[in-house]
């Protein structure tokens, strides 16, 4: 036994497995440490998740212009609802046919990379119609509930900046379309001014323009030229200043010419607004900002001006005194904030200082930081991520920041923080795990970013500074516990059903990285593994103790057995920071107390049945239901279907398969008395008429009492 | 636990609906008592997440046997009487499957009863339900051991001759009987509670479902489902303890220790008000399956594979043979 101690606590330490020149392996021990590189070992946790495709989530998504991004689940979910209520039949085989389409669609996404969705359901369907010819009716009864111009994005390295830049139109094109609105409204203001100035001008009275009015078809039959002499003799209306002329053509001009929301029609292009670089980003900014004073000058002379309201002796001084800086301010009431977009590599130190530079002027830019890779090849935090880290924490520094953290898994789920994030008027930063950095290969990057976050490696954080609430740390599994602990289903050798809970530790999120096989070592048969214990454990365990508590995960091998696998000390140490970075964190962040709502005394039982001394469940209390409603004693319902085959519409299934009144009004008296007539329990209670004017009642009536 | 001695389940924790186990629209009658025994069942596999691929349901031939074909499990529609020895193969071979017997009256107490009694005996780890609807049904109203006396049917026009037979008094007659309970079809919350303690009872699991056929013998329950005085409630602080909502529709209650036979059997012989609960329940009885096997691993796939190869070598025509025989 002490040999084969000797030979793991060996290990442990050193990450180094017995050389076969230091001998035969202990005798008394028995069992042997063993590489895993080659095994196909995965983290026994992640085994269940192991064949994605076949497996209902949240990706791929659909990504439609102008829409929200749904999971492709959800839309094939609401394209079945509803169908077929009358035909079980069709509607079962539409289902059917639904969800085999759906399952080759996620396969192609998950092949493929992001595709448009027509391409990707001409394959699908295709291929399901060869070996199925029926398919294909069903899936152009489908077609139409799905959008035109969708593009199906799987879980991959391009998914963040993809979604990331879908929400982004989506919050800028409603920000944009208020800001070209405005313009639009000034821009017909201004003109409408010099218009009608020229139409009193003598220039818009000349024959020639009476002409152009008219029309030459007309222009003949009249004496244009007596009617201009007529017209400029009547003239009252006074002719524009030159001064004010010529200012409001030089507003119209930066109105029309702005490049922020170009006019509809005009040839001007827009600025580029998304960036693949901070330092290029706030170049860029500071290159626009006279432009952008322009603007906003403009913006306000031109109300100014549409309202008639504007004094040359007041507000000429004003406006030539407008500096940049202050009407770079007044434009950001309208905000026109520019996307940044790094990933991996992009993030050098040079773009973490310009984001920082940008976000302490409260600039409104929004920051993606997408980081592929969390560890390098010593376990150590690779340097994107750790620039990532540095950012969050000094985001907070800067008061107005919204700050997201979370990873790719999540990202559906965290679409409406996103949107504040994005909405957000002042700075806001996203940092986000990926599961697409090259040593997740072995693993779909979905699996990888969601075991991030279980893991604690990478944990989920939201701060909205405008939205008044602490900053979150809700998204996290078990965010109150060091670890979350979840129970696998597992069968032992006698095919005997077991439950099995393990923690999900950071040594399980390195253990599926191959670039850290040798740093496992797996018990070979009748190891000693008395002093094992499980990652959780040895991560806790003060210095020192690991001298009697060597830290085990639990992997699976390709055919689902389960192994002891041993960690090294470096690992465990890395494994060990990442729990004391999310302790600090919850230190920081303490979540909120939950309210504890004092619940109500129950009601006293109602007058107890006689001898009933085995009454276990809480008594039930009578709702206080209207005495003239109809209801069914659902509870007792046996599933027959006859109050169904009077109007499936009124009654229904629940859960239980048991009937119930969906909606009294789905129904007539009639169909009621006679749904109790028919119900053999005679469980079904028709009430009082809700139409005193329906047809019969009298005779409704009486055999309702009869019940 | 450092050999490979786990073995993972490769799905998903899923929550399943009731639909997730539904296959197909069954072609029972409206009002079929059978109807609220498959949604009963359906409600157990939920509320426990059995998996589909874990769960086996065996029956016979009758309307009642159509029961497999509903269950989007694995399911096996034996031949007439012999859903008990098949279920009893499934076990021995696969003890990792939670194993269900549906069988009809006809089938279970008439053609397939010898397998019956010895079912009993073995005490296999089954969970069986019987569904008695006092007839023939799929036949179209032939008599069967459980009709009553004087009932007027295809083959006994006069009526019926003999005594009915009392399933559960047979059952409780039988040794080793561990799990014998009687419940009707038309009180749903009571099936399922009986059912889901029959599932946990490890061992031959006995249910008496007295179950409804509007279509051949529409009458004969009437009075029993219309009056509620007509039904008595066994319960037992060891057996089933009944909810306040039913213990108010439900007055008749019989308080009774399941582990007391010769109670149980006073029980069963009522016949009017039916009582229904657990009437027996003794976990101690062994399981044929764990005495004869012991702990062994179940046969590989290499040994199936080898012994049937064997049988089937038996008639083999050789193509030497052949030829000579030409
Ligand atoms: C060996 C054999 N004998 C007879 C039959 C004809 N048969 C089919 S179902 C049935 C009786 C079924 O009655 P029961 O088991 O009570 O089922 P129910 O239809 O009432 O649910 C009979 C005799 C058969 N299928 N096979
Ligand atoms: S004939 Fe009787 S047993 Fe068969 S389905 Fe109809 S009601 Fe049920
Ligand atoms: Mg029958």
């Amino acid at each position: 036994m002490h040999g084969a101690f000797q030979d793991e606590l060996a290990f442990h330490l050193t990450g180094r497995l017995r050389a076969a020149t230091e001998g035969p392996a202990p005798e008394d021990g028995g069992g042997t440490l063993e590489p895993i590189a080659g095994r196909g070992l995965l983290p026994a946790l992640f085994a269940p998740y192991a064949d994605l495709a076949q497996l209902r989530h949240d990706f791929p998504l659909l990504l439609a212009p102008g829409k929200p991004a749904e999971s492709l689940t959800a839309v094939m979910e609401s394209a079945l609802a509803g169908r077929d209520a009358d035909d079980a039949e069709a509607a079962s085989r539409l289902r059917h046919h639904g969800l085999r389409l759906e399952r080759a669609l996620r396969g192609l996404a998950a092949k493929k990379g992001a595709l448009p969705l027509a391409e990707a359901w001409k394959e699908a369907g295709a291929e399901l119609a060869a070996a199925d010819p029926e398919i294909g009716e069903s899936l152009n009864a489908l077609k139409g509930a799905f959008p035109a111009k969708a593009t199906l994005v799987p879980c991959d390295g391009a998914l963040p900046i993809a979604l990331l830049k879908h929400e982004w139109h989506r919050v800028q094109e409603e920000r944009l379309a208020a800001l070209r609105g405005e313009i639009e409204t000034l821009v017909h203001g201004l003109e409408n001014i010099l218009a009608a100035d020229f139409i009193t001008s003598p220039a818009g009275r000349s024959p020639e323009r009476l002409r152009a009015t008219i029309g030459e078809a007309l222009a003949d039959h009249f004496d244009l030229a007596a009617m201009a002499s007529l017209l400029d003799r009547g003239r009252t209306v006074a002719t524009l200043q030159e001064s004010r002329r010529s200012r409001l053509q030089a507003l119209l001009s930066v109105l029309k010419g702005q490049r922020y929301a170009p006019l509809p029609g005009s040839d001007v292009t827009a600025h580029k607004l998304t960036f693949t670089s901070a330092r290029t980003a706030l170049k860029a900014w500071q290159e626009r900002l006279p432009a952008r004073a322009e603007l906003a000058r403009t913006l306000a002379m031109a109300r100014l001006e549409v309202a008639g309201e504007y004094t040359e002796s007041r507000h000429d001084a004003l406006f030539a005194r407008f500096d940049d800086r202050r009407a770079s301010e007044a434009l950001e009431a309208i905000s026109v904030p520019s996307l940044v977009c790094l990933r991996g590599d992009d993030l050098q130190p040079d773009e973490a200082a310009a984001v920082l530079e940008a976000f302490a002027a409260g600039l409104p830019f929004k920051v993606l930081v997408q980081v592929d890779s969390l560890f390098d090849g010593e376990a150590r935090l690779a340097p994107a991520a750790v620039l990532a880290h540095a950012l969050t924490a000094s985001a907070f520094g800067f008061a107005d920041a919204a700050v997201l953290q979370t990873t790719s898994a999540r990202l559906l789920a965290e679409i409406p923080p996103l949107q504040n994030v994005l909405g957000h008027r002042g700075p806001g930063l996203v940092t986000l795990f990926s599961g697409a950095g090259a040593e997740h290969s072995r693993i779909p990057a979905y699996l990888a970013a969601a075991a991030a976050l279980e893991s604690r490696v990478f944990p989920a954080l939201f701060h909205d500074p405008a939205g008044g609430q602490p900053t979150s740390l809700a998204a996290n599994p078990a965010a109150d516990a060091d670890w979350p602990e979840y129970v696998l289903d597992c069968e032992d050798s006698r095919q005997q059903r077991q439950k099995q809970s393990l923690a999900f530790t950071a040594l399980d999120f390195l253990a599926a990285d191959p670039r850290f096989a040798e740093h496992f070592a797996l018990l070979g048969k009748g190891a000693d593994d008395s002093h094992l214990v499980p990652a959780a454990e040895a991560a806790d365990a003060a210095p020192g103790a690991a001298e009697q508590r060597l830290p085990f995960v639990l992997m699976a091998d390709t055919a689902g057995r389960m192994h002891k696998v041993l960690a090294d000390e470096t690992l465990l140490a890395a494994a060990k920071q990442v729990l004391r970075r999310w302790r600090a964190l919850r230190a920081q962040f303490t979540l909120p107390a939950p309210v504890i709502v004092e619940a109500p005394a129950p009601a006293a039982p109602a007058e107890a049945p006689a001898e009933t001394p085995a009454v276990t469940a809480a008594p039930v209390e009578e709702a206080a239901t209207d005495p003239d409603a109809a209801y069914i004693e659902t509870a007792r319902c046996s599933s027959c279907g006859a109050c169904l085959l009077v109007n499936d519409k009124l009654f229904v299934y629940d859960g239980n398969k048991q009937a119930q009144i969906k909606d009294v009004s789905l129904g007539s008296f009639r169909d009621l008395v006679e749904a109790a007539e028919s119900c053999p329990l005679a469980i079904i209670h028709p009430g009082k008429p809700r139409d005193p004017a329906e047809e019969g009642l009298a005779d409704l009536l009486a055999r309702a009492a009869a019940l | 636990m450092s050999e490979a001695t786990l073995c993972l389940l490769r799905l998903a924790d899923e929550q399943h609906s009731l639909e997730d186990y539904q296959s197909g629209v069954p072609r029972w009658c409206p009002g079929c008592g059978d109807n609220a025994i498959l949604s009963a069942v359906q409600r157990l596999c939920r509320d426990e997440g059995l998996r589909p691929e874990k769960t086996v349901f065996i029956s016979g031939i009758g309307c009642s046997s159509r029961f497999p074909h509903y269950m989007k499990t694995y399911g096996l529609h034996g031949i007439h009487g012999r859903a008990l020895p098949i279920a009893e193969g499934v076990r021995m071979a696969r003890r990792d499957l939670d194993v269900f017997v549906n069988t009809g009256d006809g089938d279970c107490c008439s053609i397939g009863a010898a397998h019956w009694i010895h079912a009993i005996r073995y005490n296999m780890n089954l969970t069986v339900m019987l569904h008695d609807n006092e007839i023939y049904g799929l036949t179209k109203k032939q008599a069967s051991p459980t009709s009553p006396k004087g009932l007027r049917s295809n083959t006994t026009p006069g009526g019926a001759w003999l005594e009915a037979l009392n399933p559960v008094q047979v059952t409780l007659g039988v040794q080793n009987a561990s799990f014998v309970a009687q419940v009707v079809d038309w009180i749903p919350e009571l099936l399922y509670d009986v059912l889901h303690r029959a599932w946990k009872h490890r061992g031959f699991s006995f249910v008496h479902i007295v179950q409804r056929c509007p279509e051949w013998l529409p009458n004969q329950f009437e009075p029993f489902v219309r009056d509620p005085s007509k039904v008595a409630l066994v319960h037992h602080e060891r057996g089933l303890s009944i909810s306040p909502s039913l213990a108010k529709v439900y007055r008749n209650q019989i308080q009774h220790d399941p582990r007391d036979i010769d109670g149980a059997r006073k029980i069963a012989s009522q016949r009017d008000p039916i009582p229904v609960g657990i009437l027996y329940h003794d976990p101690s009885v062994p399981c044929y399956e764990d005495l004869r096997r012991g702990n062994q691993p179940p046969h590989s796939a290499a040994l199936v594979k080898k012994g049937l190869e064997k049988q089937f070598d038996k008639f083999t025509i050789w193509p030497q043979t052949a030829e000579a025989a030409d």
